[in-house]
């Protein structure tokens, strides 16, 4: 039989001696790390303390129902259908960031607590220019 | 004479491949035929012949011997698909005698039209365009008529990814074309270009009914993800500004069929798997309802 491909079972047990040697590197780096860190307080007491992994303020959630956030999409669409990519700018600028992150998420192009305001808008954007390619028939 | 009612007939067709119309059109029939109480015949018109090597070969890639031997009989006999076709547009009487040299079985009620390499001169437009509309009709008002065969309830025709004479003689006759649609931008875009080319090439012909269905919805929690909730979205905006336009009646059915691998093995195993029965069951409730509308 050929050496050629290694069997799935042998490429599972290379794969994680791999994880395994990855896992141990990184434990001694972080404790190299928090010794510093440590050497590093003890010189300088009033060093700030690292800052937390920020969560700032809870993201408010849009209080809007999916058929309403649908409602907004249409909005925007007929808005651009109109007056072209302004009318998209001027009627995103209208809706809270919290409904822009929910009609995101409802469009399928963000996930909720992960996306980004601009990702957003750039997802929205994306699924209006869809919509209109696709509503093209011989009878517009 | 005696009255005699001809099969329903639903023909499934979009011009993007892939999207599932060999796989949906041959579920259902499987369906009708194991859990209903349905005769149907399953009619392959794709000259690529997929539902026939599907239905016909064997897991390993062999051709299954029994048909083979029909098929080679079938052959000899002028018995095809394509003889009826050139009898048909030939010069002569249209006498092509149905029986089962014609029609395969493939289990008592699930019955069997296959299709033939030959298929492809159709492409050609060789044949008047006039003639060859006509030409399903008559098959199947001579199925219907013949006493060397069962009676159907439901034929489904498995249609090529573009518009063949053949394809034509189907679609302008059946009672409903059934399109599937997939949850990706250039599926769904596929809807409106089947919907203009539909009535362009029906009228002033009378376009069937249109039923429309996601194929390989993304599942999630119970129903679809909102990506497949947007497309599916976007296809019933389509086809209800079409529908509205050209007085076409076009219905959105909202029984998805889940995108899950293992309906890939079956038409070769020969079954609908278990976990697409209730799916399959929904899609065909909401179909008969449409049809007898
Ligand atoms: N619901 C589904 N879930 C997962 N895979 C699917 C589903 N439906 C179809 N497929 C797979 O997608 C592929 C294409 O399906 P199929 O051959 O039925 O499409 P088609 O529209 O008839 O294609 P063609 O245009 O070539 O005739 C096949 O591999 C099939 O197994
Ligand atoms: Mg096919």
């Amino acid at each position: 039989m050929s050496n050629e491909f290694p069997q799935p079972s042998e490429e599972i047990k290379r794969l994680t001696s791999e994880i395994e040697s990855l896992r141990a590197e990184m434990q001694v780096s972080f404790r190299k790390l928090s010794q510093m860190e440590k050497r590093l307080r003890a010189v300088f007491p009033n060093l700030p303390k690292k800052p937390k992994a920020t969560p700032g303020q809870p993201r408010q959630l849009s209080s809007k129902s999916g058929e309403q956030l649908k409602e907004d999409f249409q909005r925007i669409l007929q808005a651009v259908e109109e007056s072209g990519p302004q009318g998209f700018d001027s009627t995103i600028s209208t809706l809270p960031n919290e409904d822009v992150l929910a009609l995101a998420v409802e469009l399928g192009v963000g996930q909720p607590k992960q996306t980004s305001l601009s990702k957003a808008v750039e997802g929205i954007r994306k699924r209006i220019q869809e919509r209109r390619m696709l509503g093209h028939t011989r009878h517009d | 004479m005696k009255e005699k009612k001809g099969p329903k007939s639903i023909a499934t067709i979009n011009f993007k491949g892939g999207v599932g119309k060999t796989t949906c059109t041959w579920c259902l029939g499987d369906l009708l035929s194991t859990f209903g109480k349905s005769n149907v015949l399953l009619f392959d018109l794709d000259a690529q012949m997929s539902l026939t090597q599907a239905i016909t070969l064997n897991e390993d890639g062999s051709l299954v011997q029994q048909f083979q031997t029909w098929a080679d009989k079938s052959f000899k006999k002028k018995k095809t698909i394509f003889h009826a076709i050139e009898e048909y547009t030939g010069a002569g009487n249209f006498n092509f005698g149905v029986n089962y040299e014609f029609i395969y079985q493939i289990s008592d009620r699930y019955h069997f039209i296959p299709s033939v390499e030959d298929l492809y001169w159709l492409a050609l437009d060789v044949i008047p365009r006039d003639k060859m509309q006509t030409f399903m009709r008559s098959l199947l008002a001579k199925i219907t008529w013949s006493t060397n065969v069962q009676n159907y309830d439901y034929a489904l025709f498995d249609c090529p990814p573009s518009f063949t004479l053949l394809s034509y003689s189907v679609l302008s006759v059946c009672d409903m074309i059934l399109i599937p649609i997939n949850p990706d931008f250039y599926a769904a875009k596929g809807v409106p270009l089947i919907l203009n080319m539909l009535q362009m090439q029906i009228e002033p012909l009378p376009v069937p009914k249109i039923g429309v269905f996601m194929n390989k919805a993304k599942p999630y929690g119970g129903g679809m993800t909102k990506e497949s909730r947007f497309y599916w979205d976007s296809v019933k905006d389509v086809c209800q500004k079409f529908s509205k336009k050209s007085g076409i009646k076009i219905q959105c059915f909202e029984s998805p069929i889940y995108d899950r691998v293992k309906i890939k093995r079956a038409v070769t195993t020969g079954g609908v798997p278990p976990e697409f029965v209730s799916d399959f069951k929904s899609l065909w409730n909401n179909i008969e309802r449409f049809i007898n509308e």
